[in-house]
């Protein structure tokens, strides 16, 4: 009988081990299969960004088609008008992927296009992800006027300027309109929007952003119609060189301080280098200011488990030059979008020696 | 007490194994029939879903372009409306392009079906699919059959329009199609150099009608998609019938099941009062009946799942044929083994055997005395007409007023049933009539037909199945030979040159080109999807080009005609439709339908309703000069889907010349006499199941008038005794005992004639066009009718004979002493 | 008339009728003689071969050995053929268990055996219902008759045809106490009025007594028994 038993016990604490010791590990190393499926490969045979690059505008608001990949990305945090308690989050992604050696057809150019949308009310999230192969008129970007659109998803602008514009995203049960105007300038981000992701340059892209957006609009559900008013931050990069095998992933931080500066704070994750942190201060005209890896703390301050995942859910930012000690806190639990390939974006407070509200992207956990 | 009766009844069974096996192998046929029909249409109900889960087969959308046009839509209009639908928010329309083709794999060629997709927009709807849509923008995903044959250096080659390319990429995954299927995302097929001609796939489980709004606003013209239109829906007519054959077949088995009951009762009948003498309870007697009774039924019932399994392996192929030719359904009908169909099945017979031996085993439980045939009570008789005039009466009201498939089965039912009564008083009727004659003359011809009503009573169950089976030969047959003399009539009619090519219309007119320089007369066919306007409203059909001159127009094989409508199809004011056309539509020979052309509007009357026997479409005739003069310039008709031509010669050398001159390959060209003879031996393909049946049908039904016969000669053993013993010879008595169940059998047979064809005349007139839309006349071979009734007949009386003969070759003492 | 001399009938044990065999003679040797008109009651034990007997002298079945001479006919060389004439004409069988044509009615049940041997004589079957009085059942079918009625109409139906000799075998069997004379005594004056001989099968003591002669069958032969045994 006591045989028996020991057997048991030690049969049981050997698959507690196990099991246990899956619940407790660090995240591992991930392939950036993880990140496009696949849909990304870095290849020399696209193009390259480069520092000599000079960024015009409206120009540069239309695809680079040579790059690998490339997105268009508005988030906004928004608050209901009638009651300011209740705050609404929203985000719109076109993606661009150019897979290498794509050939016309007489039906598409070959790229595909890829669009998120996620909007977070106080109870639900909704997300949607859409697909769409390039060259026809129903997914990509358009010039005059400027739209970035995927089938019934689209931002439209009124010139072939960025802003003012209209987004609009109908989705199965609720119908969102927002009406976007500038309060500030477009900021490029690195050297003249030449980003540098890594240490050593071999990750970089095109970056710039529209940080000063002012969001007014409509959440139309089956429970009513809720009028919203925010901020919104605009993104536009692309690159062939930021998603490759040495890529773990990213976190991405994307802050409206509430004495009106702006703050972009980024952290690559790379197999092969140390994990390389840069962000942008950007002043409330517009005076953008890169900070280095040396100017800026970013520190993750807790963790949180989706399914198997665990990420970091709570960070610190320090920037001890412009005195800025701030913490970022999600504002909901499970900011996941859950497409095909998972990956956490959602509104932060900012509490500290600062207050303001905010965008997190956590990739590649 | 329980195993002393069990061993009893073993024992009893082991002697008299005979009424046993007429059990076991009643159920087993029972079994086999509804076993193989049951896998075969959950085999394809699999094929069906399986494809359905990534491409619906028939749910497409074709636009062919605005209203106003008679030009097809180019790729960039289709890019242009795709953009446009998509960009309005209906994400379930997906364009693809589907083609029937050839892939070489290592040289061996297959035919396959090849579906382009937009495979991004599919990957919008479908996330969780195999493979995942969104793999295909990389890679060419194949079925499991084609898969197996692939390793990482074979050759692969698609065909398509006589253009084959080689299929580039490396990577393949496998889709859960088991029909040889090729998917690859649009833009890869387009990079293949194939003409681009997308349609547009709707997953949407009911008819969107802000779709149809969406495009009745652009004027585009369509083939509006409908749910009906599902591979499900489509083929629903057929399974059906396959269901309701392998019912019947289960029904007269049954039927079966219950003489061989009776035989196995009598049988046991004195065992089982002796059990009761012995002071065994009823009930417990009964209990062990039904426990030995669902045994049997349960051996029955596996041999019966096993033989109907390997009969639904041998079918296959042959079914999935059928739906191919018929349905333009590909299926392959692979999943055939499907255990989860067995056990109801077992519960089936079970139950049903239980419930056959329900009356018997209550007959036996309060019988005490020796069984005293009843003869039928005027009453009786009486109430059996009644019946049969009431459903008689129904089934009329049926034939006049169903418009749906199952209400129409039903009348069917009532017909046959509205049969088995009149038989029921018809025996007595013609029997009493008989003996009434016979009073005066022979006494033993006298005896014999006043015997021959208590024989009817007691095989009435018999005879009722032999009824239904008969009749429904008779009615199966005489539709299967009225549609086979319709289509071979109609296609030697309709065929009016000697050969015909098949081919695209680049190498058409190459051909129509080189035929004209040697002076041999050709007659291209145009066609294109049109959109035609009536006052009910609107429908796209395909429209074909047809010649006006007297010996096409005579080829014509109409079902209505314009007295003058010939004349008025010359002089360019009418057209022709076929009949599926005419009753989808509500339409009639003296309508209008009109075309918008341009700016102008052309109306044109309905002159004639023609027979398009199994065309699933519907289709419009118009005369080829209108076309070529009103609607288009000579250049634009010339590039039209010009499909077929027929050539006006015999010289099959001389052509085939000049094929090989043009670099084009014989296997489009046929002769006449080769056309009729593949489309007849497709005809015969598809009906060579209900055939089957059918012959199995017939066959087991005489085999339970047989069983019925083998009972009742038991019972009148000690009858033959005492008339051998009053001086009847053997051979007087043979003849009569013969003559008594050959007259049941001919009132039978004669019975089941006149149901027969009123089956078939439903079958011809209701079903087919509740199912199809079209109809073929009702011709009657009595020779094959005669002859299915005779072959019956002689072999009930085969084997009558045999039986009396042998229970007469005993000795006169023996049937004598058949005390009870 | 009937005349038997020596006849054996040996019964195998498994019903094979093969004289070489070793089988039970249920007759060994039996000897019988009743003269035309005349009649006679068998009586013995059960199994002693009293139906067999019957069998033999109806041409029902076939001897080993010995002749039967039934109405001048020598049934024991005749073939099926003549048998079959032989029943048809000359004899009657009554059973016990009546065996009427069940869907044939009391009057046609009668003619049949006179229809078949062609000598149908109305008169003389409407005599004989009338003697069995069951003249006013004439229409009805057999099925409704009670036991006795029914076995009134079958000995009709044996004597419709005018047979020399009429064979009964238990015909009282089936039927109760006070029926069974009845129609035993029928039996016995209708088939003396026509001069038909008549051997009756009987375990009855009093249908036994009823016949001129009275026999007594054990160990395969028969007895005869006098007079003052047959009254007690």
């Amino acid at each position: 009988m006591p045989r028996v038993t020991g057997f048991v016990i030690i049969t049981i604490g050997l698959f507690a081990i196990v099991l246990g010791g899956q619940y407790f590990s660090q995240p591992q190393n991930k392939a950036p299969s993880v990140l496009y499926g696949g849909l990304v490969q870095s290849s020399n045979s696209l193009a390259q960004v480069s520092p000599e690059y000079a960024i015009g505008f409206p120009r540069d608001h239309q695809p680079h088609p040579d790059f690998a990949v490339e997105w268009w990305y508005f988030t906004s945090n928004l608050k209901s008008q009638s009651n300011p308690e209740q705050h609404y989050s929203v985000q719109f992604t076109l993606f661009r992927f150019n897979r290498g050696g794509l050939t016309q057809s007489a039906w598409s150019d070959g790229q595909l296009f890829m669009a998120h949308a996620s909007i977070h009310t106080p109870q639900t999230h909704y997300f949607d992800e859409r697909f769409a192969t390039g060259g026809n008129r129903h997914a990509g970007v358009l010039s005059e006027p400027l739209v970035i659109q995927l089938d019934n998803w689209s931002w439209r602008s009124t010139t072939a300027e960025l802003l003012p514009a209209r987004l609009n995203i109908p989705l199965d049960d609720i119908e969102l309109t927002l009406e976007l105007t500038a309060t500030g300038p477009i900021v490029l981000h690195g050297e003249q929007g030449y980003s540098r992701k890594s240490a050593n340059g071999s990750h970089a892209s095109m970056y710039y952003s529209q940080p000063f957006i002012h969001v007014a609009g409509e959440l139309q559900t089956t429970q009513g119609n809720e009028v919203l008013v925010g901020q919104g931050w605009f993104d536009h990069e692309w690159t062939s060189q930021v998603l490759n095998e040495q890529t773990q992933g990213w976190d991405w931080f994307s802050l409206h301080l509430d004495n009106g500066e702006k703050l972009m704070a980024f952290r690559m994750r790379l197999n092969d280098q140390a994990d390389h942190i840069t962000g942008t201060l950007i002043s409330p005209d517009g005076t953008a200011r890169t900070l280095p890896p040396t100017a800026l703390n970013l520190t993750p301050q807790e963790y949180a488990r989706m399914e198997q995942r665990k990420y970091p859910s709570r960070w610190r930012l320090r920037i001890p030059h412009h005195g800025v000690d701030i913490e970022l806190t999600p504002r909901k639990p499970d900011q996941w979008n859950q497409g095909r390939f998972p990956y956490y974006e959602g509104a932060v407070t900012i509490t500290g020696s600062h207050s303001g509200v905010g965008f997190m992207e956590l990739t590649g956990y | 007490m329980y195993s002393v009766i069990l061993k009893a009844s073993a024992g009893h069974a082991k002697q008299h194994p005979w009424p046993v096996l007429w059990l076991i192998l009643a159920v087993t046929a029972a079994a086999a029939g509804l076993s193989a029909v049951l896998i075969l249409n959950n085999a394809a109900l699999q094929d069906y879903q399986r494809q359905s889960s990534l491409i619906p087969l028939h749910a497409d959308l074709k636009v062919a372009g605005t209203i106003n046009s008679v030009e097809p839509m180019t790729v960039a209009q289709h890019r242009a409306f795709y953009s446009q639908i998509r960009a309005a928010g209906f994400r379930e329309v997906v364009a693809f392009q589907r083609e029937n083709t050839q892939l070489t794999v290592n040289g061996d060629a297959l035919e396959v079906t090849v579906y382009a997709v937009d495979a991004a927009a599919l990957a919008s709807l479908v996330s969780d699919a195999v493979p995942d849509p969104l793999g295909l923008v990389s890679v060419i995903a194949v079925s499991q059959d084609i898969a197996a044959r692939l390793s990482a250096d074979t050759a692969i080659a698609l065909t398509i329009n006589d253009q084959t390319v080689s299929l580039p990429w490396v990577s393949l995954a496998s889709t859960q199609d088991s029909h040889a299927t090729v998917l690859l995302d649009l833009h890869a097929f387009a990079q293949l150099n194939i003409a681009l001609q997308p349609n547009y796939v709707v997953f949407a489980t009911e008819y969107k009608r802000d779709i149809v709004a969406f495009l009745a606003d652009r004027q585009l013209q369509y083939t509006p998609y409908t749910a009906e239109d599902s591979p499900i829906a489509i083929t629903r007519s057929f399974h059906m019938s396959l269901l309701a054959m392998s019912l019947v077949m289960f029904l007269v088995c049954f039927f079966i099941v219950i003489n061989a009951l009776n035989l196995f009762m009598a049988g046991r009948s004195r065992m089982l009062k002796i059990f009761r003498q012995m002071g065994i309870p009823r009930t417990v007697i009964v209990r062990l009946l039904q426990v030995e009774l669902a045994l049997y039924a349960l051996i029955g019932a596996v041999i019966g799942i096993f033989l109907g399994q390997l009969t639904a392996f041998l079918l296959a192929p042959s079914i999935a044929t059928t739906l191919n030719n018929l349905f333009g359904v590909p299926v392959s009908l692979g999943e055939l083994l499907h255990f989860p169909i067995y056990v109801p099945i077992i519960a089936i017979c079970i139950l049903a055997t239980l419930i056959s031996a329900s009356v018997p085993i209550k007959r036996l439980a309060s019988q005490l005395s020796h069984i005293t045939p009843s003869t039928e009570s005027s009453l009786a008789v009486s109430k059996a007409l009644f019946f049969s005039l009431l459903l008689a009466g129904i089934a009329l009201i049926g034939i006049l007023f169903a418009g749906q498939l199952s209400m129409v089965f039903a009348t069917v039912a009532m017909l046959l049933l509205s049969g088995v009564a009149c038989l029921y008083w018809l025996y007595p009727t013609i029997i009493r009539l008989l003996v009434n004659v016979s009073h005066r003359t022979g006494p033993l011809i006298h005896w014999t037909f006043s015997h021959a009503n208590v024989i009817a009573v007691h095989s009435r169950l018999a005879c009722a199945a032999f009824f239904i089976a008969l009749a429904t030969h008779i009615g199966m047959t005489t539709m299967v030979d009225s549609f086979r003399s319709a289509t071979e009539d109609w296609l030697q009619h309709r065929l009016i040159a000697e050969h015909y090519y098949y081919g695209d219309t680049g190498a058409l007119l190459t051909v129509k080109e080189r035929l004209d320089n040697e002076g041999i007369r050709t007659q291209e066919r145009y066609q294109m999807n049109l959109y035609w306007q009536h006052e009910n409203g609107g429908f796209a059909a395909q429209t074909y080009s047809y010649p006006a001159t007297t010996e096409y127009l005579n080829g014509l094989k109409v079902e209505k005609l314009l007295p003058d409508g010939l004349n008025q199809f010359r002089a360019h004011r009418g057209l022709f439709i076929n009949q599926q056309l005419a009753y989808r539509h509500g339409l009639d020979v003296g309508d209008t339908l009109s075309i918008a052309v341009a700016d102008k509007t052309m109306d044109l009357t309905v002159v004639g309703i023609h027979y398009d026997f199994g065309n699933p479409d519907t289709q419009v005739l118009l005369p080829l000069n209108l076309l070529l003069q009103t609607t288009w310039t000579y250049e634009q008709a010339m590039s039209q889907a010009v499909r077929v031509m027929a050539i006006h010669t015999q010289d099959n050398i001389a052509l085939k010349q000049y094929l090989d001159e043009l670099g084009l390959s014989h296997e489009r060209l046929y002769s006449r006499a080769r056309l009729l003879e593949v489309s007849l031996a497709a005809f015969d393909q598809t009906f060579v199941i209900t055939d089957a049946l059918n012959l199995v049908t017939l066959l087991v039904a005489v085999f339970s008038l047989i069983t019925s016969i083998l009972l009742i000669t038991n019972q009148t053993q000690n009858i033959s005794g005492v008339l051998r013993s009053i001086g009847v010879t053997r051979m007087q008595l043979i003849a009569s005992l013969i003559g008594q169940y050959l007259i049941i059998a001919l009132i039978t047979a004669l019975c089941a004639l006149p149901f027969g064809l009123a089956l078939a005349y439903v079958l011809v007139k209701k079903v087919n066009v509740v199912a199809f839309q079209w109809m073929f006349p009702l011709t009657v071979d009595w020779l094959a009718i005669l002859f299915a009734m005779v072959t019956s007949l002689v072999i009930i009386s085969l084997f009558t004979s045999a039986s009396i003969l042998l229970s007469q070759s005993g000795s006169l003492k023996e049937q004598i002493q058949c005390r009870e | 008339m009937i005349e038997v001399r020596n006849l054996v009938k040996n019964i195998a044990s498994s019903h094979r009728q093969n004289a070489q065999k070793n089988g039970i003679a249920i007759i060994d040797n039996l000897e019988l003689l009743i003269e035309q008109g005349q009649s006679a009651s068998v009586q013995g034990a059960s199994g002693c071969g009293k139906t067999t007997l019957l069998h033999l002298l109806s041409g029902l079945d076939h001897p080993c050995a010995g002749t039967l001479i039934v109405a001048k006919h020598a049934i024991h060389n005749y073939d099926e053929t003549r048998l079959d004439y032989f029943r048809r004409h000359t004899i009657g069988i009554v059973f016990q268990q009546f065996h009427l044509l069940e869907s044939l009615n009391v009057e046609d049940n009668i003619a049949f055996t006179a229809r078949l041997a062609g000598n149908l004589d109305p008169h003389h079957i409407n005599n004989l219902m009338q003697q069995l009085g069951i003249a006013d059942m004439r229409n009805q079918r057999v099925t409704k008759l009670s036991g006795g009625e029914q076995q009134r109409v079958a000995i009709a139906r044996a004597l419709a045809h005018k047979p020399r000799v009429v064979f009964a075998d238990e015909p009282t069997g089936n039927l109760d106490e006070h029926t069974s004379s009845a129609v035993s005594e029928l039996l016995f004056s209708t088939c003396r009025a026509l001069n038909t001989t008549l051997l009756l099968v009987t375990h009855s003591n009093d249908v036994a007594a009823l016949a001129d002669d009275a026999y007594h069958m054990t160990s395969g032969q028969l007895t005869k028994i006098t007079p003052s045994l047959q009254k007690s």
